[in-house]
């Protein structure tokens, strides 16, 4: 039952208290860039969710023999190699979606997010914790790039499902959307006041649930605190292996005080 | 084992060869899918061009082919080439279908950089299946020129008339790929007995009889009468064996013109002689040579095509000759930086021969002011020295023509008459 709490704990923060696009700001690149229309958000959103699965189950598996000298050309040789697996899928078997993705498919293999958890969990946790966390974070990517391709493609071109003709399926018109568009929208500019209104809104949201409060330039304002052992950036201690570790250092050092 | 020192190298390397294995694996499986449906895509293309074809099949291009075709490929029902050609921007790059008669079918265009004003003119002529290409063979092809989009229309001729070439090369025949300044080049090194020698046209200063052209090079000339290309050295031997005595007693008599052919400057030239002539000279037979300097378009307008802010203007430079009777022995255009496909015609081949045997009546300077936004010269014009759509070339030529017209008057009444 805790096991089952704690995964359940490891997939929901990665969907909402540290959502990596909304909270932990990362992957902001194809956020802005592929968020035009959903079907491209939701096509960039799934091929990310699962590198990042299958690179957290195979990183974690290694955690133990990869040293420490070379970790991060093996995350990167890993990485990329799921990623050219995952393009040459998508380029033989749903072309639509190697079409609609470009070259960001492949810069999937620089995305923060990826590389990110490679660092902070998956080397420190088990395979079945780092999978969950994959996919949690993986479902938070896909969840934020779907909100800001609700609003850009909806709001900006007046439309839904675009880009899905390949499938047989027709852009539909909005009315009175269509008509009244915004154009700004889909545009760079566009892009980036949704992103800022969608943050927050999203630390609002988080807020409210009893989330830290935000501060700059201080520990408290760190959204990975809680796995976190330092007592500010510059300290060399090593990262918690596990979330709850603080919190039961914290209570095994108040139980013996 | 992890304390060495190897360790760290060995996992590495280890986790990419893994990774490797994997990869190649996944493309065992995807990559013929990949290829099937780029094969379908490309064979769908050459259908456009080439509708009736069937089973396609990629060529090997060698050296027989022109340079300008880079891909060929042979269809039950006639062959698809793919062919560029240099236009306004760039080269424009065209499929072209051809039937096994070597009749053009259909053209497509793979890439090009024209303006939309210069290639709407044209593009809209000649693509498809029923452009008017269509039906045009490597003996009949010709050149569709639209007005006012030289550059394009010449650059997708090219394309066109490379595409012929190649299916004169692919159906088993063979087609000389050779420049015409290559050709006559070599025709006259053949004549000569010479080997790459190279030879400069001789400027007409003096009337000669018989001959179409002559070319110089140290040690002899080469004279052309009609196809014929006839050597003669310097030491008065012919070197072309089967040349008529008809053709020698010619050729001797204009090589003595030619080698007593003198020129003399003028050196005070007299008043009322136009700014366009700039130098002046006369020979021992009493014809004379101007070097004219004409106001053409990279001078009279500021904003020319090709023309840095900063740079000088550029004249165009001419080099003419008038016989003693007042006649044009021949007009050279020597130096001009007029507009690409519009003014630079006064360049051609063509524009400067039409000037040979003309005199001051025949031509008139076209009237009116030019200005960029107004064509005085119309479409299909057959006035001397006119150019469609180049009017300050044209009145820059014209003018400065008839500045040599005007002092040849000048020099030969001070000179009391004629020669």
């Amino acid at each position: 039952m805790e096991n089952k709490n704690k995964k359940l704990s490891i997939l929901l923060r990665g969907i909402i208290t540290e959502n990596p696009v909304l909270i932990l700001i990362l992957g902001t690149c194809p956020t802005l860039a592929t968020t035009k229309s959903i079907f491209q958000a939701a096509s960039m959103g799934l091929a990310a969710m699962v590198v990042l699965i299958c690179s957290n189950v195979v990183i974690s598996l290694l955690r133990n023999i990869i040293p420490d000298t070379v970790r991060i050309p093996c995350y990167i040789v890993v990485i990329a190699s799921f990623v050219t697996a995952v393009t040459m899928l998508l380029e033989a078997y749903l072309l639509p979606v190697y079409t609609v993705l470009g070259d960001w498919l492949a810069l999937i293999v620089v995305n923060c997010i990826v590389l990110g958890r490679a660092e902070m969990f998956a080397r420190k946790n088990k395979v079945a914790d780092s999978a969950v966390d994959g996919l949690g974070m993986g479902i938070g990517f896909l969840v934020a790039l779907l909100l800001m391709a609700l609003i850009r493609e909806t709001l900006g071109a007046g439309t839904i499902l675009s880009g899905m003709q390949d499938f047989g399926i027709e852009p539909i018109k909005i009315p009175l959307l269509y008509d009244y568009k915004i154009p700004l929208l889909v545009e760079a500019a566009g892009g980036f006041l949704v992103y800022g209104i969608l943050i927050a809104i999203m630390n609002k949201i988080t807020e409210k649930k009893g989330g830290l409060k935000r501060k700059s330039f201080s520990c408290e304002g760190c959204p990975s605190s809680h796995i976190c052992k330092k007592t500010s950036c510059s300290d060399t201690i090593e990262l918690a292996a596990d979330p709850t570790d603080k919190a039961e250092e914290t209570k095994e050092v108040s139980d013996n005080a | 084992m992890k304390n060495s020192k190897l360790y760290p190298a060995i996992v590495l390397s280890s986790i990419c060869l893994i990774a490797a294995l994997l990869l190649s694996v996944i493309n065992i499986f995807t990559a013929p899918i990949i290829k099937d449906r780029e094969d379908k895509k490309a064979s769908e293309a050459l259908l456009e061009v080439l509708p009736d074809g069937k089973d396609f099949k990629k060529l090997e291009l060698n050296e027989k082919y022109p340079t300008t075709v880079t891909e060929a490929y042979s269809a039950d029902g006639g062959y698809v080439f793919r062919a560029s050609g240099k236009g306004r921007n760039g080269d424009i790059v065209i499929m072209v279908g051809v039937d096994s008669e070597g009749k053009i079918v259909g053209t497509q265009v793979i890439s090009e950089g024209e303006s939309k004003g210069y290639k709407e003119k044209i593009f809209d002529r000649v693509l498809g299946t029923d452009g008017d290409y269509k039906g045009q063979t490597y003996g009949t092809f010709a050149p569709i020129i639209a007005s006012g989009a030289t550059l394009t229309s010449n650059g997708f001729a090219d394309a066109i008339k490379a595409a012929l070439q190649a299916f004169e090369v692919a159906s088993g025949g063979s087609v000389d790929l050779r420049t015409p300044e290559e050709i006559l080049q070599e025709n006259c090194n053949t004549a000569l007995g010479t080997e790459n020698k190279t030879f400069t046209k001789w400027f007409a200063t003096e009337k000669i009889v018989g001959i179409d052209a002559v070319y110089e090079t140290d040690g002899g000339r080469v004279y052309v009468i009609g196809e014929s290309f006839i050597g003669l050295k310097s030491d008065g031997t012919f070197t072309t064996a089967d040349a008529s005595e008809e053709a020698k007693t010619s050729i001797t008599a204009a090589d003595a013109i030619i080698s007593a052919s003198t020129l003399t400057k003028i050196t005070t030239l007299p008043a009322g002689i136009g700014e366009e002539v700039t130098e002046a000279y006369v020979t021992a037979s009493g014809n004379y040579v101007f070097l004219l300097s004409a106001n053409g378009y990279d001078v009279k307008f500021e904003y020319s095509d090709g023309h840095m802010p900063g740079n000088t203007p550029k004249p165009i430079i001419i080099k003419l000759s008038i016989s003693g009777d007042g006649k044009i022995i021949e007009c050279k255009t020597v130096d001009q930086r007029e507009s690409k496909g519009y003014g630079d015609i006064c360049a051609s081949e063509d524009y400067q021969n039409q000037w040979a045997g003309k005199e001051n009546g025949d031509l008139t300077v076209t009237g009116g002011v030019p200005s960029h936004s107004s064509n005085l010269v119309p479409d299909g014009s057959t006035d001397l020295g006119a150019i469609s759509s180049a009017t300050y070339t044209t009145q820059g030529y014209q003018k400065a023509v008839k500045a040599a017209f005007e002092a040849f008057e000048l020099l030969t009444a001070s000179k009391g008459g004629n020669g």
